[in-house]
């Protein structure tokens, strides 16, 4: 069920949990996590608003999303093997570091203007797009790029722009 | 008249203004909103007609807007989230590509998910179209296409005549009475003497709900609908529009699905 993705968003609600497994349901999802972590994975517990929420809190529990997310950080060679190339994943940070130094909210046109300077038209455009497809990005009425779902989920997003500021330094190259 | 219209004009542009900055994500700070009122205070005692006087608090909504979003970038301010965006600028810009990328992949722990069948959906789909009712095309294969006019349709029970605003203005005067001002089983009050009665009620409940007379509350775990009445139609703009299906059963048995 952790695994399992309904339509765009993978994991499960905590009341699907409850309904499946009973009460005590928190108790499995833990074995579960002390178990996925011996291969490198773990569960993780996001709430309505993208914040994090107390095992204790049952009644935020209840409407919590359960998904299961790597353990540790990804190597540059373990990205690319999965189908991300480094232009992918510089498209990725400069959008979303754009995004998030803005308060979560961007100009579309501001977002691809920073991506023109680094990658070409097409590719900056193309950068955004997928950022939207994949969930990471929302666009508003208003043509503002905003954090979506998949960023709260994935990314911790002030140790992200704290390593995007000291990017290229030497603490940066000898990650693990 | 002509000053009207400059007056006009400058709480246009204030408008403008407002908008421009709450849209634009530019920063709230760089507009001068003491001005703005002062300005606005000024131009009140012009106004004589509705609509200037709906457009002076349409721009006062509008800077209570503005004020709510320097509320919000002061939070930020504080927040351990912020950095200032001109020197995350500098920073993206003048870094190699891939830096970048580490710095992402440093913050970044994908999800894992499955995105194939495994045997329970396997099983689910065979049993779904198991169950399917096979389509009859045997006797439609002699006959060639044609259309049909509404009363066909109405006669074959496929379109029925408009509902009778009486019968919902009944329909919404017992809910409010059964319900005493606060909410009621759906169940309970759609259940009639007679199977018919009980669709009658049920699609009558549905008009109410759709036109904001009345609205639903779902509790999923305890599989219980709830019903409470308006005084009078109305549909929050910020409403989550959804469909809800309800299935009924003749001998009382019932399930919603």
């Amino acid at each position: 069920m952790l695994l399992y993705q309904r339509h765009r968003v993978p994991g499960v609600k905590g009341y699907e949990l409850r309904r499946s497994l009973g009460r005590g349901y928190m108790r499995v999802v833990k074995i579960v996590r002390t178990e996925l972590e011996n291969i490198g994975m773990t569960v993780k517990i996001m709430s309505e608003d993208g914040s994090e929420v107390d095992e204790g809190d049952e009644e935020r529990l209840s409407t919590s999303r359960f998904f299961v997310v790597l353990k540790d950080s990804l190597s540059l060679y373990d990205a690319s093997t999965a189908g991300w190339s480094i232009d992918d994943l510089a498209g990725m940070a400069v959008t979303l570091a754009t995004i998030v130094s803005r308060r979560g909210k961007a100009p579309r046109r501001e977002v691809e203007r920073i991506l023109r300077e680094k990658f070409p038209n097409w590719k900056a455009e193309l950068f955004v797009e997928r950022c939207v497809r994949r969930g990471y990005v929302a666009v508003d009425e208003d043509n503002n790029l905003v954090l979506d779902w998949r960023s709260r989920g994935e990314l911790d997003l002030r140790k992200f722009l704290q390593y995007v500021l000291g990017a290229g330094g030497p603490e940066a190259v000898a990650q693990p | 008249m002509e000053d009207d219209q400059a007056s006009l004009e400058a709480v246009d542009r204030i408008i403008g203004l407002c908008r421009q900055v709450e849209s634009g994500g530019s920063d709230p700070f760089s507009v001068d909103v003491v001005a703005l009122l002062e300005k606005l205070k000024l131009l009140l005692g012009e106004w004589k007609t509705v609509p200037q006087l709906a457009r002076d608090a349409e721009a006062v909504y509008r800077i209570a807007m503005l004020i709510k979003l320097q509320e919000e970038v002061v939070k930020h301010r504080s927040s351990l989230l912020y950095t200032d965006p001109l020197l995350v600028e500098l920073k993206v810009l003048a870094s190699d590509p891939g830096d970048l990328a580490r710095a992402f992949l440093r913050a970044w722990r994908p999800i894992a998910s499955l995105q194939q069948l495994n045997l329970e959906q396997l099983r689910l789909a065979y049993d779904y179209w198991s169950n399917l009712r096979r389509l009859q095309l045997d006797e439609y294969e002699s006959r060639m296409p044609s259309s049909l006019d509404l009363e066909q349709l109405k006669s074959m029970g496929v379109l029925v005549d408009e509902v009778q605003s009486k019968l919902l203005e009944e329909m919404h005067g017992e809910l409010i009475r059964r319900s005493s001002g606060g909410r009621m089983n759906y169940w309970e009050f759609v259940a009639d003497r007679d199977f018919a009665n009980t669709v009658k009620k049920a699609v009558l409940v549905s008009f109410l709900v759709t036109l904001g007379y009345a609205e639903l509350e779902i509790e999923p775990l305890e599989n219980r609908i709830w019903l409470k009445p308006k005084e009078a139609a109305e549909i929050p703009r910020a409403a989550e529009k959804k469909s809800l299906v309800v299935s009924l059963r003749p001998q009382g048995e019932r399930t919603n699905v």
